[in-house]
């Protein structure tokens, strides 16, 4: 399997006229590879988001770089965008559009081609059941159709990355178990899944490999067994736990 | 390019599916205008018209019975009341309209003297001043007439001079004269208000309601969407300006058909409508450019708001000095932004085309906005303007545009 992502010492710094110079990402390096489904596990706040940011080519690195199925996230950000499909709690829908104008949309903007785009959007309409809402508009809709028309819109272009922050939150149960679902599709369809979590089941039942994030720095990187020899814990929860402790003592 | 009209079409959809937009750029220009302008019409006249069919109510008070006394009692537009016994408080209620006080004619002259009062903050009795005018006018006319008769001569024997006027602009030319005066103003500030909705909305608003990820996470160049967003204010404005151009002519032809003077024709020469289109739409892009920079700046549709009302207010004092008296577009006011526009419009719709001047306004017009362009530009190119992120407000703007100025150096 070949390495579709290449995070190397990523760094992000803001200045926050209150609070002064902040290091949201501190040095962050982490290597992804096609069919496979790579987790972030962190507390809030601890450098998941703004790390999927700079791979999705939102933010720009303070220093580091990354590479997303070949391309570089600075020089080449237009052809890694088109390489992915990203989704998150801030990637909203456009409300005066209906499901099947924002996937014809966002498909033309990813240079999906015009011969196949009406077929793959139909395809899409019936894997996410959205036959019977696709001409409402998108503001008339409910979260969990939201949900499935936004989870549709993040792969229209069949990216070969996609990248997930936290999608399940504020879904009912069913959504997010469709949500999931689809997301364990993904490997078997040979895709590079990065999937950002604080929920521990989640992290358990999707990911290959997981990288527990605290305070922007990777403590530990590794497959579930790998972080259980690594800690001595078997729960993922006391896991993730002895590693954050050891961590904050490390920072201190 | 492809990019830019997908973006494009697909904002102007969505923007042609927004209430408020549809009503500030379309709905308010079309009709709004045209309904208010033909209700004033239809209001003016009708007063106009119960006003010229009531009576004026006077009270007269002669010494000896007068030929002015007589006229008004056979004039049917007035109605000659008993006397009162306090006039004067009966013209300041309202009871009568003007109260009219003849003395005796003097015996060497055959001078008569009359004084007359009227309440000037009442419609009625306005009226009844002018048709007093009138009468004494006509009575005095008829009065000397008779005199010189006596003496065997007429009005003629003593005319010295004699004088006939004749106005030689068309209906036409009246009538390019009253849209040439009132259409610049209205003009600028219609196609400003057609820009300004649009331009927070798919700024500011984009950020306000999370789209703004999602689209800047697709595989489109930033610069073409931002080009798409820009090309729907430009054609919103430019819009807002087309509609008013019609409403406002039609509404004023109508205006004016209804007061029915036929020496006002209202209507805009084919090559005016051309040139007023042309100028027009190079300053859409100007006021376009202005209020996406502005609007980029803010965080939701409010913020959005308060950094575009400023310059929208702004724009009145250059566009108020192109319509104050004396002021014309020549080689001087063709280098101030915004009045040389309404000026612009002013002549051309007037039908006057005065070249260098006009080439100076589209030129700088042309200069100014591809230069809020460029910084619109940077401003977009901010990572944390662009998602709405951090501390930035409009006071960082300077602060972009030394930046800028130092990158490109």
């Amino acid at each position: 399997m070949s390495s579709m992502i290449s995070a190397d010492t990523l760094v992000k710094r803001y200045h926050d006229p209150a609070r002064g110079d902040l290091l949201a990402v501190d040095h962050v390096s982490f290597e992804c590879r096609e069919g496979e489904i790579f987790g972030l596990l962190g507390p809030n706040g601890a450098g998941k988001t703004t790390t999927l940011r700079m791979l999705a080519t939102l933010l720009k690195p303070t220093s580091g770089t990354a590479v997303l199925n070949g391309y570089d996230v600075v020089r080449e950000s237009e052809k890694v965008r088109a390489s992915i499909g990203y989704l998150s709690g801030d990637t909203g829908l456009y409300g005066r559009l209906t499901p099947l104008e924002t996937l014809r949309y966002f498909a033309r903007l990813n240079h999906f081609p015009e011969g196949r785009l009406e077929e793959r959007v139909m395809s899409l309409v019936r894997e996410f059941e959205i036959e019977r809402f696709a001409d409402v508009r998108c503001e008339k809709l409910s979260t969990g159709m939201k949900q499935k028309v936004s989870i549709a819109r993040a792969v229209v272009h069949d990216p070969a990355i996609l990248i997930f922050d936290e999608p399940t939150s504020g879904l009912d149960i069913l959504v997010a178990d469709t949500l999931l679902t689809y997301i364990e599709r993904c490997r078997d369809l040979d895709k590079c899944v990065v999937f950002s979590t604080h929920v521990m089941s989640e992290a358990e039942r999707l990911c290959d490999r997981i990288a527990v994030i605290y305070e922007g720095r990777i403590l530990a990187v590794g497959s579930l067994e790998e972080l259980r020899s690594l800690t001595g814990e078997r729960y993922l929860e006391k896991i993730f736990r002895s590693l954050l402790e050891s961590g904050s003592r490390e920072i201190a | 390019m492809r990019l830019i009209g997908t973006v494009f079409r697909t904002e102007l959809r969505a923007a042609l599916r927004d209430r408020n937009t549809v009503v500030y750029s379309l709905v308010i220009p079309l009709a709004l205008y045209p309904i208010l302008f033909w209700g004033i019409g239809e209001w003016f006249s009708f007063q106009q018209g119960s006003l010229e069919k009531q009576k004026s109510r006077v009270v007269i008070e002669e010494e000896a019975r007068s030929p002015l006394g007589e006229a008004i009692a056979a004039d049917e537009r007035w109605r000659v009341s008993e006397r009162e016994t306090d006039a004067l408080a009966a013209v300041s209620a309202g009871e009568i309209d003007a109260f009219v006080r003849i003395e005796a004619p003097s015996s060497d002259t055959g001078t008569w003297s009359l004084h007359a009062w009227f309440d000037e903050a009442r419609d009625r009795s306005r009226v009844a001043k002018t048709r007093l005018g009138e009468v004494i006018e006509e009575t005095d006319r008829a009065l000397v007439e008779d005199r010189l008769l006596a003496y065997g001569e007429t009005n003629e024997t003593f005319a010295i001079i004699n004088m006939e006027t004749e106005n030689i602009a068309s209906a036409k030319e009246v009538g390019q004269t009253i849209l040439a005066r009132v259409l610049p103003m209205l003009l600028v500030f219609m196609l400003s208000m057609g820009a300004m909705h649009p331009a927070v909305d798919v700024l500011a608003g984009e950020k306000e309601r999370k789209t703004i990820e999602t689209i800047l996470v697709s595989g489109a160049p930033r610069e073409a969407i931002l080009a798409g967003k820009y090309l729907l204010v430009v054609t919103a404005a430019f819009a807002a300006l087309v509609l008013n151009l019609i409403g406002m002519v039609l509404a004023f032809k109508h205006m004016f058909s209804m007061m029915g003077d036929a020496k006002i024709q209202i209507a805009i020469p084919f090559t005016s409508v051309i040139a007023v289109l042309f100028a027009g739409l190079l300053f859409a892009a100007f006021v376009a450019a202005v209020m996406v920079l502005f609007a980029s700046f803010a965080r939701t549709f409010k913020e959005g708001q308060s950094y575009v009302t400023p310059f929208y207010l702004l724009m009145m004092f250059p566009t108020l000095l192109a319509v104050m008296p004396g002021v014309e577009l020549d080689l001087r006011t063709a280098w101030i932004p915004i009045t040389n526009v309404a000026l612009l419009f002013r002549e051309v719709i007037a039908g006057n085309f005065p070249w260098g001047p006009i080439a100076i306004t589209l030129g700088t017009l042309l200069l100014t906005t591809a230069f809020v362009i460029a910084i619109a530009r940077r401003v977009y190119a901010d990572e944390e303007l662009r998602l709405g992120s951090g501390g930035k407000t409009l006071r960082s703007l300077p602060s972009i545009i030394r930046r800028s100025r130092k990158r490109s150096a």
